[in-house]
């Protein structure tokens, strides 16, 4: 029973699904679909953006570099918060950017990087020497252009994170 | 004439007539996502940079009484995340806009993530990477396959159970005395 044995009142809506008519759809009747051209078209739109790949996850990695640098430089608290929740939202960028292309490796780092950040909010002077090495590999999988999951090379660059995070976390 | 074409008992829908609001704040994504929705022929497609952004842009259209008929938000982003706006949308006083539909679109397929985004009142959720295939899904989701409306003293948004298990109000609620009051849109 409920607390005060007061009945729980719920209400429950069923609207008129103006949405399906707008698409041109009939309702009740069977379910509609995108034009094959149309997917497509999406997927076109992805592949194009795909060659616009490596000047911006440049971008992010730099402007990634430049926050870094400057949350180093930082001591008023508030200021430090506001920068670490930059560095966390470059890092998902770079995870969603990296992730759309194929390159699995870089999106891991920058998951990674996001959620160490997220889980320590960088209250340690030991936390930066595992950002640092989040960013130092992001720089090479990039350099080395590392599509997927980077092979050999990308395992290395794994482990070397890794150690970083057992040694200093 | 209507740009609605159908093939056998399926009809290829035609969205030239959808306004689509689109939150992002990465502007990379941005164009990204607007490009897609372009490419499945929808006719507007307003972008808003952020949570703050977009629930000025609806106030605005409130008022002016041309509202977008789908939003689509990214889950994470710096000045609110996409289920503040959300419950935001859900609490409103207008009408329309409490049952706007909308679209989370998240880089994390967690469990904390489909459950924040369902118990905020979001229609449908999907996780990065895109593909066309991916978003078309999830907009023909929200199309063909709308849930009614639970009101609740905790929660207002699309029904968060998805089987329709017709159970009868009885065997539903066996330990809560619960009044059900349904509203059937009229035309």
């Amino acid at each position: 029973m409920s607390k005060n044995d007061d009945p729980v009142k719920v209400e429950i809506f069923n609207r008129i699904n103006r949405l399906k008519e707008k698409a041109g759809g009939v309702l009740g009747k069977t379910m509609g679909r995108f034009s094959p051209t149309s997917l497509e078209k999406a997927d076109l739109v992805i592949e194009e953006m795909a060659d616009l790949y490596p000047q911006e996850i440049e971008r992010r990695l730099k402007a990634l570099n430049d926050e870094w640098a400057r949350l180093k430089t930082i001591d008023d608290a508030a200021e430090k918060s506001k920068s670490v929740e930059l560095m966390s939202n470059l890092s998902i960028q770079i995870k969603d950017l990296a992730g759309t292309f194929g390159y699995t490796l870089m999106s891991d780092f920058g998951d990674s990087l996001c959620q160490y950040i997220l889980e320590t909010e960088m209250s340690r002077e030991e936390h930066s020497v595992i950002v640092q090495a989040h960013i130092d590999v992001m720089e090479i999988a990039f350099k080395q252009n590392l599509k997927s999951d980077g092979g050999k090379a990308g395992q290395e660059l794994k482990e070397t994170v890794k150690k970083a995070i057992e040694k200093y976390h | 004439m209507s740009n609605v074409q159908q093939s056998g008992s399926t009809v290829t829908y035609s969205l030239h007539k959808f306004r689509v609001l689109l939150v992002e704040d990465y502007d990379f994504m941005q164009s990204l996502v607007s490009g897609m929705l372009r490419a499945f022929g929808v006719g507007d497609v307003v972008i808003c940079n952020g949570g703050e952004d977009a629930k000025a842009a609806l106030s605005s259209m409130v008022t002016t009484s041309k509202l977008v008929d789908l939003v689509i938000t990214d889950w994470m982003m710096p000045e609110g995340t996409g289920d503040d706006l959300t419950r935001w949308i859900r609490d409103h006083e207008n009408e329309t806009m409490r049952f706007l539909p909308v679209l989370t679109i998240s880089s994390y397929a967690n469990k904390e993530m489909i459950e924040s985004s369902r118990d905020s009142g979001a229609n449908e959720a999907l996780v990065k990477p895109l593909s066309g295939e991916k978003l078309a899904r999830r907009i023909l989701a929200i199309i063909d396959g709308p849930r009614s409306f639970v009101k609740s003293p905790d929660f207002f948004g699309p029904d968060r159970r998805r089987k329709n298990k017709n159970w009868t109000h009885e065997e539903r609620r066996k330990t809560d005395p619960t009044t059900i009051e349904v509203h059937d849109e009229q035309e």
